[in-house]
């Protein structure tokens, strides 16, 4: 590693960033502080995560604000992606090549040739577990292999700084539990920081505590993932129970601590319950259903999807 | 228990909306195509070098009436050809590659729409673009001659006028089928521009080469054949040395060929071949 | 900015755009035209013709005025912009090598790939011809010469060519443009106006290099030395243009 990093406790800094695209904002009077370590992305699509990713590796310019990445400004800052390593959201395998001849490409890209970039090769195709597959077309890899080539190919220049833009993203579950120990694997056993970006919540949680939130452009929540969780739960969560008799549980409901409010349905077959602290209610649910002898048939969260959490924190 | 039958039975209504189909289908494209950069540079451009001379030398100039040399002179001088080229490459070359390419193919056939409809709201669309550069200033160039003209017969002008608008529609219609196959050969829409505007171009030039040789091979010329299928709309013969028949064949083939191969490709990759 | 490093990296963009430029279906393209070079000129090679002249004329036409431009267009105006469209042109743009060195490694490889294409056809269309007239030194030497000939425009178009891929965001409407209007109308018109399109200085090369044919009574021809400058100027101005542009390219 070329070891800008350790020169430096924070890897990426902004400050009152801002870029746009004609009239779309992608990210608006940013400021985000990410120290080394596993730092998770979380935002809906169009939030701004891409955006970020792309001026932090100097793809595009800042319209206002400044961004540094390792200390250095990225625009027109070549040297500094000897340091940096990308895997991009999108397909960027060229199909008709070998999983070799990408790693290749990537290593010679960054100066490195013969032995040395036959061995490491090797070695980061070993990381990521794809060392049997090296010699086949990318064209024909599954969708978890193409992911695993293409942070191999971030990898390959053993960088400081390690930025995944939704690496799970279109992966089944077991490949995504494998790229999550993978991820971890690269900062625990590597020493590589890493900034991860993804949709889902849950998956940044599997893989570290630091998380910033971006709803619109902006850094809404930034810091332990407990505490963004604690702030999400002073705020009410609707749930939906439908059931039959449901009518002596919202009753019961009613006189717990966390409970706002409950609504029938129009069929009085369902209720919609406001509740403080979700993770209380959830808790306590299978003894109240017991209580009130009711039979749940279906129960969901119309707040279980990123979009209320950001709204919530942006207070709308 | 037993097995509970789906109750299915199928819908033997009429399907009112079927045969408006290729119109949604043009009415989009033609939307999409009038609203083009490309598309409008090229207009404005083959209508300000092509047709506003035309119109100024008929508004200025003391004449009879409509003539059939003028227009035949200024229809079929090359320069309207070129243009129709061009426009009918640029059109066309995303119409069937832009499908394959974004999958709207399987979109369209995943619909209850048959092959003819999805071509005819194509080229239609096609047509009627090509039709504004081709088709109307030169019939409105006509009308304007009448409009202006010194002398009184006006069933004769009426006449060279319904002969121009056979030549415009001809003009319109002849690189549109070729075009639409080029574009169905591929997924990029480039290749389908530059393939289309090759082929053409390369015709031109190889009838010039031959023609030195034979001057028969006068009619693979895209550009040639068409100025003498205009002379011979208006009434004028063709030069004794190009065969009548190999120029009616040459125009019939250019036109009714590419159209059978687009329909066979269009049906072979519905049916998933 | 480490050279070593640089040069590998210049290396590894040309070795990968060799690859794709020539293994592809632009390979198909390249045979393609070869074919219809050689049936054209086959054909003309069976005729009662002055085989030195007609020759000459017929590498002056089809080669010289139609598809070196045109095969310099297909190549070099969709091999960055393809890149960029596809995004693939992240993993050149996130190395540590200035984007103008970068330039220089698309630029390398499709001189080469344009240059190989042109050689091929150009010999295509010359063994069909002169295969059926004899081949004798004089036939060799035009030979050379249009081949030579086909290099120089394969640097010059293919600098024009690249950068219009980086300033345009549909390149191949404007090659398209340029490859057929410009250089097809303008270049044949008589007078100065002429000397606005590559095809002249191409042109006036050829009248010191050959004998026989048109391209020996070129009227208009530019003198040798002021030829072969403008075509260093204007192959160094599209490469700095084309560096330039890249370099300050937002690759959003």
């Amino acid at each position: 590693m070329t070891g800008r990093a350790s020169e430096s406790d924070t890897v990426i800094e902004t400050v009152a960033l801002s870029k746009w695209y004609g009239e779309v904002i992608g990210v608006n009077n940013f400021n985000l502080r990410i120290r080394p370590g596993i730092t998770g992305i979380v935002g809906p699509n169009g939030s701004g995560k891409s955006t970020l990713f792309k001026l932090a590796l100097g793809l595009i310019r800042p319209n206002a604000g400044d961004i540094t990445v390792l200390g250095e400004k990225p625009w027109r800052n070549a040297p500094l992606h000897s340091s940096i390593g990308f895997c991009p959201d999108y397909e960027s395998l060229p199909t008709e090549a070998t999983g070799r001849e990408y790693l290749r490409l990537i290593g010679g890209l960054h100066g490195m040739k013969d032995d040395t970039l036959s061995k490491r090769t090797i070695e980061v195709s070993d990381l990521v577990g794809m060392r049997r597959a090296l010699d086949r077309k990318t064209g024909g890899y599954s969708r978890g292999m193409k992911q695993r080539m293409k942070i191999a190919g971030a990898l390959i220049h053993d960088p400081d700084l390690l930025i995944l833009d939704e690496p799970l993203s279109g992966t089944d579950p077991l490949v995504r539990k494998e790229l999550i120990d993978l991820i971890k694997s690269l900062n625990k056993d590597h020493g590589h920081s890493v900034v991860v970006s993804s949709h889902v919540l849950f998956e940044i949680e599997r893989m570290t505590h630091d998380v910033v939130l971006i709803y619109k452009g902006r850094a809404v929540a930034t810091g332990d993932i407990y505490e963004i969780r604690d702030l999400i739960d002073k705020h009410p969560h609707n749930i939906i129970v439908e059931g039959e008799g449901i009518e002596s549980l919202a009753k019961i409901l009613l006189g717990e601590g966390y409970t706002v409010s409950v609504a029938y349905g129009d069929d009085r077959n369902s209720i919609t319950v406001q509740v403080l602290r979700p993770d209380d209610f959830f808790n306590r649910l299978p003894e109240l259903i017991q209580q009130s002898g009711c039979a749940v048939r279906t129960m969901y969260s119309l707040d279980d999807n990123l979009e209320a959490i950001f709204r919530y924190l942006v207070g709308r | 228990m037993g097995i509970n039958p789906i109750e299915y039975r199928p819908w033997k209504g009429q399907r009112a909306a079927q045969n408006a189909r290729f119109y949604v289908i043009a009415r989009s494209i033609l939307n999409h195509k009038i609203k083009s950069v490309g598309v409008i540079i090229l207009l404005a451009l083959g209508f300000f070098l092509v047709h506003v001379s035309q119109i100024l030398t008929t508004v200025f100039s003391p004449h009879e009436g409509l003539e059939g040399d003028v227009m035949s002179g200024y229809m079929g001088d090359g320069i309207l050809a070129v243009f129709a080229m061009l426009l009918a490459a640029v059109l066309t070359s995303d119409l069937i590659s832009g499908d394959f390419a974004n999958s709207s193919f399987v979109l369209y056939f995943s619909r209850a729409i048959k092959v003819r409809d999805y071509l005819i709201g194509k080229t239609g669309a096609a047509l009627i673009v090509m039709g504004i550069l081709c088709a109307i200033p030169p019939v409105l160039v006509g009308i304007v001659s009448i409009a202006t003209q010194t002398g009184d017969d006006y069933w004769h002008s009426a006449g060279i006028l319904g002969r121009t608008a056979v030549a415009g529609t001809l003009v319109t219609v002849f690189f549109v089928p070729y075009g639409l196959m080029i574009s169905s050969f591929t997924k990029r829409k480039s290749y389908a521009a530059v393939g289309t505007f090759m082929s053409f171009f390369a015709l031109t030039l190889v009838s010039g080469i031959f023609s030195d040789f034979d001057p028969a091979w006068g009619v693979i010329s895209p550009v040639e054949s068409l100025s003498y299928a205009i002379d011979w709309i208006f009434g004028f013969g063709i030069p004794t040395e190009i065969p009548g028949a190999g120029l009616a064949a040459f125009i019939a083939m250019f036109i009714v060929v590419p159209s059978v191969i687009v329909w066979m490709k269009i049906q072979r990759q519905v049916i998933g071949k | 900015m480490d050279l070593d490093r640089a040069f590998t990296g210049i290396i590894a963009i040309t070795r990968y755009s060799i690859r794709k430029l020539l293994f592809s279906r632009k390979a198909v393209i390249t045979t393609l035209v070869a074919v219809f070079v050689a049936a054209v000129m086959g054909y003309a090679g069976t005729q009662d013709v002055e085989p030195l002249d007609e020759g000459v004329n017929l590498l002056d036409t089809l080669i010289l005025l139609f598809f070196m431009p045109v095969m310099a267009m297909i190549y070099g105006s969709s091999l960055i912009r393809d890149e960029i469209d596809d995004k693939s042109i992240t993993h050149v743009a996130t190395a540590p090598l200035d984007r103008a060195y970068s330039y220089a490694g698309y630029y390398v490889p499709l001189v080469i790939a344009v240059a190989i294409s042109m050689i091929i056809i150009t010999t295509a269309g010359f063994v069909a011809f002169f295969a059926q007239k004899g081949i004798d030194s004089d036939s060799l030497s035009i030979y050379l010469a249009f081949t030579s000939l086909v290099i120089i425009g394969s640097v010059v178009y293919s600098a024009l060519f690249l950068s219009m891929g980086v300033l345009f965001k549909k390149p191949v409407f404007f090659g398209l443009f340029y490859a057929f209007i410009w250089e097809a109308f303008i270049g044949s018109l008589p007078g100065v106006i002429q000397k606005a399109s590559i095809r002249h200085y191409l042109r006036s090369i050829g009248f010191e290099w050959v004998d026989y044919g048109s391209i020996s009574h070129y009227g208009q021809a530019t003198g040798f030395f002021d030829s072969v400058l403008v075509i260093i100027v204007l192959t160094i101005t599209f490469l700095i243009l084309g560096a330039y542009l890249f370099r300050e390219k937002e690759l959003a």
